[in-house]
């Protein structure tokens, strides 16, 4: 949470670097509609101060629960810090940015009172993780875009589009268009990442391969970062769902949790 | 739950189906929404509810925080002829790069969709939303217009603020159509945006 604010004060999308931004799309997105109704955004888009002090208090209040991690009022107030500037930033953006998702999902865990609560949340989490990755195959699967030879050669098209018309002659212009006019090569890239999202349908059924999952979860974001030039950084934090512990108390284990407690 | 499952396969009480229930039983006593319902049956609740709600937004193809949908470059792409992208020039004629970063991927999104305001007579896309969800003449629609919908003067403010924010001045803005010719992209034509 303190990696991504100072990553992205360093990219200059805090909110007080985004002082004054003229437009704002909530999309459909019916909770974005409301705050965006609600004028908080409007406020502190136009207001510096307020803008400063949230992204300061942002720092500052994970900086304090690294010292202080039981303070459970000072995890209220990160978290509505956080999720302030994700509605925000999230309109701001223009775009269904899903980056922060992961983050989103994890401040809840500092919230939890106790460690049984915790336990049931980052479980919650590891389904979550799985069913964002096997989601993302069946979405694939139910457009019908797996079974098409070009499909990768033309999102590689459309999302350099950019890149490969500024620097035709980088290094990596030339790597992105031996993918794009070798259809069958940049497709099995395409293939491997859907069989890549269908495997994670195993961990609904068992836990045994999980750490190979993490694996396969890291490489998906970092070929995303090569391939697609797409930055999941902080998303990945999803990855420590799978050490997640698993929820089958046997009356031993409830004693023991009834015991810490 | 394994005597509805007993019951809807139809088995007989043969030993086969006994001890398959058995097995069913056990296992499902080990899952993750099993156990929530026995011992935690409030957050039980909200998941199924959570669950459902994902299941309705996944149907209905759009998302509401924090529902997200991942089906991300899962449209067919096939048959582009031309390919558009939304340029910022500076007054030496260096481009602002739009791609790399988040910072540099923000300031695209921004230039794509000053563009698309300016093709659309300034009118905000949300707009046929709003009038879709409430009505036309609804106290809500003129409420969420009004809430909701970027205006011609926040079109005004774009190039002052897009400067601020890169630290270039006197930046000029291109749509440059391009189609692709085999080996690379060829520009079809470049029109000036302001």
């Amino acid at each position: 949470m303190l990696l991504s604010c100072l990553y992205r004060g360093h990219q200059g999308l805090l909110l007080h670097q985004l002082f004054e931004a003229p437009f704002a799309a909530a999309k459909s997105d019916n909770l974005l509609w409301l705050y965006q109704a609600s004028g908080i955004p409007d406020f502190f888009v136009g207001h510096y101060w307020a803008a400063l002090f949230a992204d300061t208090s942002w720092l500052l209040l994970f900086v304090v629960l690294i010292f202080k991690p039981n303070k459970k009022y000072l995890a209220y107030l990160a978290c509505a810090v956080f999720i302030n500037y994700f509605l925000i930033f999230k309109s701001l953006s223009l775009h269904h940015e899903h980056q922060l998702n992961g983050l989103l999902f994890c401040s809840f865990l500092l919230l939890m009172p106790n460690s049984k609560s915790f336990q049931i949340l980052h479980e919650g989490l590891r389904f979550y993780t799985l069913f964002v990755m096997f989601s993302a195959f069946c979405w694939k699967l139910f457009r019908a875009s797996l079974w098409i030879p070009d499909q990768m050669s033309t999102i590689l098209k459309v999302q350099h589009l950019d890149y490969l018309t500024n620097y035709p002659d980088s290094l990596y212009s030339e790597y992105l268009i031996y993918l794009i006019i070798h259809p069958e090569i940049s497709n099995l890239f395409w293939v491997a990442a859907w069989v890549l999202e269908a495997v994670f349908i195993v961990g609904f059924f068992t836990r045994k391969f999980d750490k190979w999952l993490a694996l396969l979860f890291l490489a998906f974001f970092v070929m995303d970062y090569i391939l697609m030039n797409l930055i999941f950084l902080e998303f990945c934090i999803l990855i420590l769902a799978f050490w997640s512990q698993p929820l089958n108390y046997s009356q031993k284990n409830l004693k023991q949790l009834n015991d810490i407690q | 739950m394994g005597y509805l499952l007993y019951l809807s396969i139809g088995f007989g009480k043969s030993g086969l189906a006994n001890n398959l229930l058995i097995l069913i039983d056990s296992s499902m006593k080990n899952t993750y929404l099993y156990i929530l319902f026995q011992q935690h049956r409030k957050v039980f609740c909200c998941l199924i509810i959570g669950l459902v709600v994902q299941g309705y937004f996944i149907y209905k193809g759009v998302e509401t925080t924090p529902f997200f949908n991942y089906g991300m470059y899962s449209e067919a792409s096939q048959g582009i002829a031309v390919f558009s992208s939304i340029k910022a020039y500076d007054k030496n004629g260096q481009i602002i790069p739009c791609r790399g970063n988040f910072s540099n991927n923000f300031n695209r999104y921004q230039l794509h969709f000053f563009a698309q305001l300016i093709q659309s007579d300034s009118i905000d896309n949300i707009q046929a939303v709003i009038e879709r969800r409430f009505g036309k003449q609804s106290p809500y629609s003129q409420f969420f217009s009004k809430a909701l919908c970027n205006t011609p003067k926040d079109i005004q403010t774009f190039k002052k603020w897009f400067e601020t924010h890169v630290g270039q001045d006197s930046l000029v803005f291109y749509k440059e159509n391009f189609r692709w010719n085999g080996d690379q992209f060829e520009i079809l034509n470049r029109i000036a945006i302001d």
